[in-house]
């Protein structure tokens, strides 16, 4: 680890200097390989989840004192508060209870509709709570660190979500922990769709938790603010039909190719807590179609 | 670590700290006022025990941050040996300063990280973030001599 000059670094400085640009080169080089390796692909997952399970103490550490005031306040609470609560979420339960066996025949029916189109099968997802640890990573990026990793079945590309919309995707893994990119971060691309006229887009992050953005419509679209905004299931990646936002904004610039408008995402961007993790369970083909079918102009949902 | 004495603990207790700071939650207002607190320990070291933290260690502690921040592997590490390397060479002039030149300098060598961040930004394609970006390196020169003297006091402590 440390070196072994010191010494010659007063004697012969000319020697030393040039010996450290040498250094400075290789190992700008290597950090430089290091990323091109890392942007273009998934070549450092490895190296990214070894080095985790060192990281993750560190997380687990800071965001022990907001746990510990959770527990306080938890347990300091008052039994009519308890109670009240208690009885608030059974009545809720009831209503979800109902509301979830109409689901579960308008399901049966959608299957059986799909099947007489012969469309592809929808995703089904599957579910699991996760908890969001408050760590604090890069202020001008949207990355949140998940409390559960590859131990708990967390995987690469898996969705989160928390109760009113999608908030983003697993991006890396490590053992006991995991990041997640939020749709907000600058980096992310959504692809999405208009509820009410089913128009496809892409929604991009912009760095900031209140806004994303619709950079490239076409001048001829139907849009109106309030329009609520769900994702495509395109790209294979986020299930069809999750809530992404609404149409905050909309405008056609007069002259401009391209009409503009911004979404305000409906999942509590830096406020969630509890979230959920979605797993696609049937597998998607990703790429181009293997034969051209006639009318194949919308592509059935992946 | 090291064969001498004062550095030892204090390095490592010094970077474990400066990796908790990193990432204690911040009210988001004034979240992007951080200092770069891991460059401001690696200024301390490469200055005062050059013979503790050559330019490798900068650069597995650059990739040890870019992992726990989720940044490109890489892009600190970058950051880093270059900060080792630039003090490493004009660290006998640095060393003689008195504190508030040597923030001045340390004021340029975290605006260079800035930059050295920004050119790898710009390359994987991400908007520029805006004047805020500029903010850490200023407020890690206000910062600069409380690093000081805090690690040599935890350095030279008993």
């Amino acid at each position: 680890m440390g070196q072994p000059r010191g010494s010659d670094d007063q004697n012969s400085l000319f020697a030393a200097s040039e010996h450290g640009t040498l250094k400075l080169f290789l190992y700008g080089m290597a950090a430089i390989a290091l990323m091109v390796a890392d942007h273009r692909g998934d070549h450092l997952d490895r190296v990214r989840s070894w080095i985790g399970v060192g990281v993750s103490p560190v997380y687990h550490l800071i965001d022990m004192p907001g746990r510990i005031g959770r527990w306080l306040s938890d347990s300091l609470s008052s039994r009519e508060g308890l109670l009240d609560e208690n009885r608030a979420l059974k009545d809720e339960q009831l209503l979800l209870r109902a509301q979830i066996r109409e689901v579960a025949v308008l399901r049966a029916e959608n299957d059986r509709l799909r099947r007489l189109l012969d469309a592809t099968k929808d995703i089904s997802t599957e579910a699991s709570v996760a908890e969001l640890l408050s760590v604090d990573l890069d202020p001008f990026r949207h990355r949140v660190v998940i409390d559960r990793g590859q131990s708990s079945g967390v995987s690469k590309g898996q969705v989160l979500v928390d109760v009113s919309g999608v908030l983003g995707q697993v991006v890396d893994v490590s053992r006991y922990t995991a990041h997640a990119m939020l749709i907000t971060d600058p980096a992310h691309a959504l692809p999405v769709e208009i509820n009410r006229t089913a128009a496809r887009a892409i929604a991009y992050g912009t760095g900031s938790t209140e806004i994303l953005a619709l950079p490239d419509l076409p001048q001829s679209i139907d849009l109106r603010v309030g329009d609520l905004v769900v994702t495509s299931g395109l790209g294979g990646r986020f299930a069809r039909g999750l809530a992404v936002g609404r149409i905050a904004s909309f405008s056609k610039p007069d002259g401009e190719p391209l009409a503009y408008a911004v979404i305000e995402p409906a999942a509590a961007m830096d406020r969630s807590r509890e979230v959920l993790l979605l797993t696609s369970t049937t597998q998607v083909d990703i790429g181009p179609p293997l034969e051209v079918q006639p009318e194949a102009d919308q592509e059935p949902t992946p | 670590m090291s064969r001498r004495k004062p550095v030892g603990w204090a390095f490592f207790w010094s970077l474990l700290l400066a990796f908790v700071l990193t990432l204690v939650p911040l009210p988001d207002a004034i979240e992007w006022a951080r200092p770069q607190l891991v460059a401001l320990v690696i200024i301390y070291w490469s200055l005062e025990a050059p013979e503790s933290i050559g330019m490798g260690t900068a650069f597995l502690i650059g990739i040890v941050h870019d992992v726990s921040v989720n940044s490109l592997v890489g892009q600190h590490a970058l950051g880093f040996v270059i900060i080792a390397w630039i003090v490493g060479r004009f660290r006998l002039r640095l060393r003689f300063f008195p504190l508030w030149q040597q923030s001045l300098a340390v004021l340029a060598i975290l605006f260079n990280d800035r930059v050295v961040g920004m050119w790898v930004n710009g390359l994987t394609g991400i908007n520029f973030p805006g004047w805020q970006y500029w903010a850490a390196p200023l407020f890690g020169m206000l910062l600069w001599p409380w690093v000081f003297l805090a690690i040599d006091s935890m350095r030279f402590r008993r």
